[in-house]
């Protein structure tokens, strides 16, 4: 039997989501060996002379901690994904079931949960996190699971109208007529049905929860004994490697950066299409 | 019976006013106390590890009164807001003498100056070109190229795009200066020569504000013109024989006014955190780097004070434009 892609993904079957996923596990895939394979830790300071430019040992140089470059993006790439991946994962977990919750009992219960997200909503991330990383000394998966505390207003709010306005669709209502319970019409019709603008919409939170790491790293709130995207360029900042030339401390992480985003950003157009389509 | 559901609406309105802002206090009450010990203790613990503090015992002194140690958590809270209410943010770990509030009113005019410039610009630039674009589709050479740009630049990160401005602009090309709000041999004061040297120093912080800002607009608003093109009235001005130029400046654009309008409430806590860290890049005296240097001090009361005035102000901007701004804009929501 030949192996069809068209009847082993289903309606997931989408070049912008295929190319998208490949081009991103390509980065992943190639961090996780290159850095089992490249025998550097590139955490350890001052195992290479600072600032030293690209050559034989150091691919992409030093950095002004002398640190290996090439080693640093690919425990980055990890870390970042990793944190982008926790936030937007617990995120969109509990802010599907908080909407549903909204969406299904209605009335009170829906006022309050609405305002609740209204409130989350509205609070500015950044300087709120600035404030908790303050205070907080955190490693990677702690700074990941901190971005729940806004990650997941967005999601059930918008997972709360959806499943209202799907509720008034026919396909539901003839599920009600059958005499399906509304918990199993919730499970069995709508939420596959919103799979795909949920994966979407996942996606897009872990683009904005990676924005906000770097940012805070970039201040200085970042996961100080390990690398983050935002920690390289922190540290290349902070010695002033952009105003001597050095580009290989920052230049990279930023190409990196860049090409997450675009893999993401494709990945989450082929989510949006699919979720238009059906 | 009409007015029954506009009040309804108000009042959530302002409840979630009200519980963002309580929100916000709870936190800046309670996240010091996670730390171990008193609150007052443990940051001057942090503090002692760089150096002898002027005036310690008047800090402390201070700060027991300010945050009210004594007595249990609940008469610790109201002391606290009742301080709060006064307008009394406390004194600054990192310059002593100074009050939070007036190191911040000495930052706050800056940051103003270049969110009020950069969002203005971005946002009348964005929603002209972007309904042009949308309008025009695939007939304009400049869709394709303008849209691939903006998805790009409107998902990287500010302070990104300010580090490449940067070294483009400033080191490599050495047309704007590198940091600072206007030259150190310069005293400031109302005349030409500081206004264009002041200017002159806006450009790099505030075009990286408007870059990003921009092409998060033009998307936008031609994703909304896009949708319009299709509606009936759109159909009907068309077979009235209506001017083409004339359909998209106001028909098109206009009903495409209130969800940009909308767009920009929401964005606002977006584009302040993308600010600060535009103006760290820059070192612009803003309260970015105040924060930034807040952060580097271990400035608490600071830091603080910054978040609390940030939070207050984009709620307040938001209230206004709920319940004032979008009614006039569209008259149907005061009646929904």
């Amino acid at each position: 039997m030949k192996f069809d892609p068209r009847h082993f993904l289903g309606r997931f079957y989408n070049k912008r989501l295929i190319i998208g996923f490949i081009a991103l596990f390509s980065v992943i895939i190639i961090s996780a060996v290159g850095l089992q394979v490249i025998p550097i830790d590139p955490l350890k300071v001052g195992v290479f002379e600072p600032n030293l430019p690209p050559n034989a040992v150091n691919p992409l140089g030093t950095n002004p901690l002398g640190r290996d470059m090439l080693t640093g993006i690919f425990l980055s790439t990890l870390n970042s994904l990793l944190i982008g991946t926790l936030g937007a994962g617990t995120g969109v977990v509990i802010g599907v079931l908080v909407g549903s919750i909204a969406a299904f009992f209605g009335g009170k219960i829906d006022t309050v949960l609405r305002v609740f997200m209204d409130v989350f909503l509205v609070i500015p991330m950044l300087p709120v996190m600035i404030l908790i990383g303050s205070i907080m000394k955190w490693s990677v998966p702690l700074m990941g699971i901190s971005f729940v505390i806004f990650t997941w207003a967005w999601t059930s709010r918008t997972i709360r109208s959806q499943i209202l306005s799907l509720k008034e669709r026919d396909f539901i209502e003839l599920a009600r007529l059958s005499g399906m319970r509304e918990i199993k019409i919730l499970f069995i019709e709508i939420f596959p049905h919103l799979l795909p603008w949920i994966l979407s919409s996942f996606i897009y939170a872990i683009m904005w929860v990676m924005i906000n790491e770097a940012g805070l790293s970039f201040l200085g709130l970042g996961p100080f004994n390990n690398l983050t995207f935002g920690m390289i360029i922190y540290w290349a900042f902070t010695y002033g490697s952009l105003f001597r030339g050095l580009w290989w401390a920052w230049v990279p992480a930023i190409i990196m950066l860049t090409l997450i985003f675009i893999c993401l950003y494709i990945i989450s157009m082929g989510f949006d299409q699919i979720s238009k389509g059906s | 019976m009409r007015k029954l559901p506009s009040n309804r609406r108000i009042v959530i309105r302002l409840a979630t006013f009200v519980l963002v802002l309580f929100f916000s206090i709870c936190i800046n009450f309670f996240l010091p106390r996670l730390l171990p010990g008193n609150p007052v203790q443990a940051m001057l613990a942090r503090l002692a590890n760089m150096g002898e503090l002027e005036g310690r015992q008047e800090l402390v002194e201070f700060y027991t009164k300010v945050f009210a140690m004594e007595g249990t958590m609940l008469d610790q809270f109201v002391a606290y807001i009742i301080q709060l209410l006064q307008g009394n943010l406390g004194f600054s770990f990192a310059s002593f003498p100074a009050t939070v509030s007036h190191v911040i009113s000495l930052a706050l005019p800056y940051t103003l100056f270049l969110m009020l410039t950069s969002v203005i610009i971005s946002w009348v630039l964005g929603t002209v070109i972007g309904g042009i674009v949308g309008w025009k589709a695939e007939k304009s050479k400049w869709s394709i190229p303008l849209t691939a740009g903006s998805v790009l630049f409107s998902n990287m990160p500010y302070f990104i795009i300010g580090l490449i401005f940067l070294f483009i602009f400033a080191y490599t090309l050495k047309l704007i200066p590198i940091q600072g709000a206007y030259s150190p041999t310069i005293i400031p004061g109302f005349n030409l020569t500081f206004i264009l040297d002041f200017l002159h120093h806006a450009i790099g912080p505030i075009s990286v504000i408007v870059i990003s800002q921009l092409s998060m607009w033009f998307l936008h608003m031609r994703a909304l013109i896009v949708d319009v093109k299709h509606e009936d009235f759109i159909l009907y001005g068309e077979a009235k024989g209506i001017e083409d130029r004339r359909m998209l400046l106001s028909y098109a654009i206009r009903n495409c006014l209130l969800p940009q309008v909308t767009q920009l409430g929401m964005s606002l806590g977006f584009i302040f955190s993308g600010s600060l860290l535009a103006e760290v890049v820059f070192a612009y005296p803003g309260m970015g780097k105040l924060l930034l240097f807040s952060i580097l001090g271990l400035d608490y009361p600071v830091i603080m004070g910054v978040i609390l005035l940030v939070i207050l102000a984009i709620n307040t901007i938001l209230l206004l434009l709920d319940l004032i701004i979008l009614p006039i804009i569209d008259p149907r929501i005061a009646e929904q």
